[in-house]
């Protein structure tokens, strides 16, 4: 029988496993659902790890999903970011307030990032502990949607129309720190990168402006991890019909997609991919009874995953304040589940 | 040029989302006599409805949105002053706002433009608004709708304690709901008198809660 780890490799790397494997994306949900401090977790390896291990004994899941914050790039360069109690980071101050404050960031210097180092602690406990069956599934925001912690989205927005130079330079840079960000992570023996880009995502820009701006950036990104010899995982939120297979073609060996998604039309835009997704996380994961959670995840592992490789997945994060009941339903249903 | 062609051109520039140009059109067209409420009338708002359309056609988003409603506002804040003078017909007046613990204000922006485009007096309470705020605001105004919007699946739970904290008070304000995690089924689950696709359905949603508010 295959372990959780084999479970996930067979499908990114392009097969068809034992069964339909599962992992639960989560980057504030699981420290919730532990008790722990959501400001205060991301400073401390230890406990992030305490929390997956838990996890992976009381759930059972396939991966376990240790993130880098979304707060450490930002708030090194000198954003203001809060977090509410029980929720996700906001961006208070950004660092960029106008263009030409892009030109005053120097290099990103892991060492002057605590975050990072505990991260790689996490990563590394987790690796020591659980490694060789459960699959060590990295989530981040990756370096286009960071940006948008660096600087206002509107802001994004408006120079996407009015000053593409600018906006072509701040990705560059921002690419540039993600990969110096990641390095250390790589090293400490993740075996996925899964990296978010929501401000790609087509219920914000056209499929010509993802396809000008962001698509080669999230190519040289998935490209770039894969060399290092690790899984690249590329998320978008919303609906990504349109832009389904332009993904598939930054080499991502997973693509994992939204709730709105039409898991059906997208397989056949994309037979060959690994589709990873799209539980609703709101509607579903977090309002919904377990009975709705399992027909849910039933309908998107026939709809993605009866004629190629799937993982059923959320669709996006978690959110914090969903029942546990409801994901222990999540990972049963992809356990029971047979073609 | 005529003053049909100057609002044509002003119209066609809101479209283009041109923000540095529209306010000297605006001025031309002031300049030239035109009155300010058919500016408005006869190029703002018709460029804000196309440019809605070009929404729904998938010809255009956000950042287009976004900039075709900088260039509007540009145009109104000359428009503005002098329209003060006149008593305009009001399609209804909206307070809108983002729920507590949330910030992130594109969308409830260009709800915020299109509503003011389509006639409606909008109240903007900006983000991270308790629900009590929008009671409040919703009371001394004698607002008739109440708009909610939320990106985040932790601040969406705002916009039950808004819908029951209407019922409790017996107001008449209608509730109108949005933003991504939201749906129809969301809506109708904490009772919410309507759900807003986007902003250029939002309006739709106003007008239609208007009626309602009229016919009853």
């Amino acid at each position: 029988m295959q372990s959780g780890k084999e479970l996930i490799d067979t499908a990114l790397y392009g097969g068809i496993p034992e069964r339909i494997p599962v992992s639960i994306v989560s980057t504030a949900w699981i420290f919730n659902n532990y008790g722990q401090d959501l400001a205060l977790v991301d400073r401390d390896g230890e406990q992030m790890a305490k929390s997956w291990l838990a996890f992976n004994r009381d759930f059972g899941a396939d991966s376990v999903c240790p993130m880098l914050s979304p707060m450490l790039i930002p708030e090194y360069y000198g954003s203001e970011l809060r977090i509410p109690q029980g929720g996700f980071p906001l961006l208070v101050k950004p660092a960029i307030q106008e263009p030409a404050d892009l030109d005053k960031l120097e290099a990103f210097d892991p060492a002057g990032a605590p975050r990072v180092a505990a991260a790689v602690d996490c990563v590394k406990r987790l690796v020591k502990e659980i490694g060789s069956t459960t699959f060590i599934w990295l989530v981040c925001i990756g370096p286009i949607s960071t940006l948008s912690r660096l600087m206002d989205t509107q802001l994004i927005m408006e120079c996407l129309v009015e000053d593409p130079g600018f906006i072509e330079r701040a990705f560059e840079f921002s690419v540039e720190v993600f990969k110096t960000t990641m390095e250390p992570l790589i090293e400490s023996g993740v075996d996925a990168i899964d990296f978010s880009d929501p401000v790609a995502s087509p219920d914000m820009v056209s499929p010509r402006m993802y396809k000008r701006f962001f698509w080669k950036h999230d190519r040289e990104v998935a490209k770039w991890i894969q060399s290092k010899g690790v899984h690249a995982i590329y998320h978008i939120c919303g609906d990504v019909l349109r832009i389904i297979e332009e993904m598939q073609n930054t080499t991502a060996r997973g693509l994992s997609v939204d709730a709105p998604l039409d898991l059906a039309q997208a397989r056949d835009r994309v037979p060959d991919a690994t589709l990873i997704g799209n539980v609703d996380p709101a509607n579903i994961i977090m309002n919904g009874t377990p009975a709705t959670v399992t027909a849910a995840c039933e309908a998107a592992m026939i709809q993605g995953g009866s004629n190629g490789r799937f993982i059923l997945a959320p669709g996006c994060d978690v959110p914090p304040t969903s029942p546990s009941r409801n994901i222990d339903a999540m990972i049963r249903a992809a356990r029971q589940f047979r073609h | 040029m005529g003053t049909k062609k100057i609002l044509e051109i002003l119209k066609q520039t809101i479209i283009d989302g041109n923000r540095k140009a529209t306010p000297a059109l605006a001025q031309k067209a002031i300049d030239m006599e035109v009155p300010p409420y058919t500016i408005v009338t006869d190029a703002c708002s018709p460029a804000m409805a196309e440019v809605g359309e070009l929404y729904q056609q998938g010809e255009y988003f956000v950042p287009e949105i976004l900039m075709s409603a900088k260039a509007f506002e540009s145009a109104m804040a000359i428009i503005e002053p002098l329209l003060k003078s006149k008593k305009l017909e009001l399609a209804g007046t909206v307070v809108l706002g983002v729920c507590e613990g949330d910030i992130h204000s594109i969308g409830k922006n260009l709800v915020a433009t299109m509503l003011e485009a389509g006639g409606f007096n909008v109240i903007d309470l900006g983000t991270d608004v308790p629900a009590k705020k929008f009671i409040a605001t919703a009371i001394k105004s004698n607002a008739d709708i109440i708009g909610v919007s939320a990106l985040m699946t932790t601040s969406m739970i705002g916009m039950k304690d808004i819908v029951h904290m209407v019922k409790e008070e017996g107001l008449g304000v209608k509730v109108m709901v949005g933003g991504g995690p939201v749906n129809q089924e969301y809506a109708d689950s904490i009772g919410a008198n309507a759900y807003g696709r986007d902003a250029m359905d939002a309006v739709r949603v106003a007008r239609n809660l208007m009626e309602d508010i009229r016919g009853s």
